[in-house]
């Protein structure tokens, strides 16, 4: 934060430089990536866990126990947030991109918009998280 | 105000930020910096499991497969530990740039954006290819 520019630079207002442009022009395709890389990793962690639960009722079928059920669906509810993020993500990027493309100041709003509804979908997906890898931390010794 | 916002909607040469797309960007910073403190928060845990799984691991004496997921583990920590700071460039920058209307720390705050993006991209890459190999060595393990 030391090479921050000093404030005699500042304008009456903002404004999107070439430099901005290009750099935006380059979340924008992160953000698509990152969004399309998500929708590939819930397909390959839903067929994981398909998979491991056909393998393992193959071996004992009747042994499902209600703690699995459980696990089952806060799985599914955590796949089914992720899902929701990429979209939103991808819907960033498209506006992003649109807005950079057309000049328009309204689709760079809900590009914004959308920004924030990631950032907030993230969050809670990052308490999942985060409540996930306490637990898996303090029962591996 | 009615101005601005009529000229917003042509296609002029620049692209101007009028008020609603500061108010969402101030939101956008504000969400940006609480999600970056959970990724602190995330990476410290990380850093817990990661020198837990090391531990484990020397008291086994570690198997090729084992090196392969610390090795994911460790460039999974190290890109959680630059998305975060990245995140965090993106929402303090942007909000003095809001503050001072100053378009060079806006400039920086949205380079820092795209940092952020590229190190997740990084991440759920690792991720995914984490989940391949672990699907195909399920398989494998099977049928074996």
């Amino acid at each position: 934060m030391d090479n921050l520019p000093p404030f005699e630079e500042n304008q009456e207002e903002l404004f999107l430089t070439d430099f901005m442009k290009k750099e935006l022009k380059r979340t924008a395709n992160w953000a698509t990536f990152i969004s399309i890389a998500t929708v590939v990793f819930c397909g390959m962690w839903g067929l994981n866990v398909l998979s491991s639960i056909i393998f393992s009722s193959s071996e004992s079928l009747s042994s499902t126990t209600p703690l699995e059920v459980f696990v089952l669906i806060v799985l599914i509810f955590i796949t089914s947030l992720i899902i929701i993020s990429g979209v939103i993500l991808f819907s960033f990027s498209h506006h992003l991109k649109n807005a950079l493309k057309n000049k328009q100041a309204q689709s760079l709003n809900i590009s914004f918009d959308y920004l924030s509804k990631y950032f907030i979908f993230s969050s809670v997906l990052l308490i999942f998280m985060i409540i996930w890898i306490i637990m898996i931390t303090f029962n591996l010794g | 105000m009615d101005n601005k916002n009529i000229l917003d909607l042509d296609l002029s040469d620049e692209l101007h930020l009028n008020e609603a797309v500061k108010t969402n960007l101030r939101k956008a910073f504000k969400w940006g910096k609480i999600l970056a403190i959970m990724l602190f928060i995330f990476f410290g845990f990380m850093v817990l499991f990661y020198f837990k799984l090391l531990t484990a691991e020397t008291r086994q004496a570690g198997s090729s497969v084992q090196t392969l997921i610390t090795i994911l583990l460790l460039t999974f920590t190290i890109c959680v530990f630059f998305s975060a700071f990245n995140l965090l460039g993106f929402a303090n920058r942007g909000m003095i740039s809001l503050e001072t209307n100053n378009n060079k720390v806006f400039s920086i705050s949205i380079e820092s954006l795209k940092g952020y993006f590229k190190f997740y991209g990084i991440f759920l890459s690792i991720i995914t290819l984490f989940f391949v190999i672990a699907f195909f060595s399920m398989f494998a393990i099977f049928f074996n």
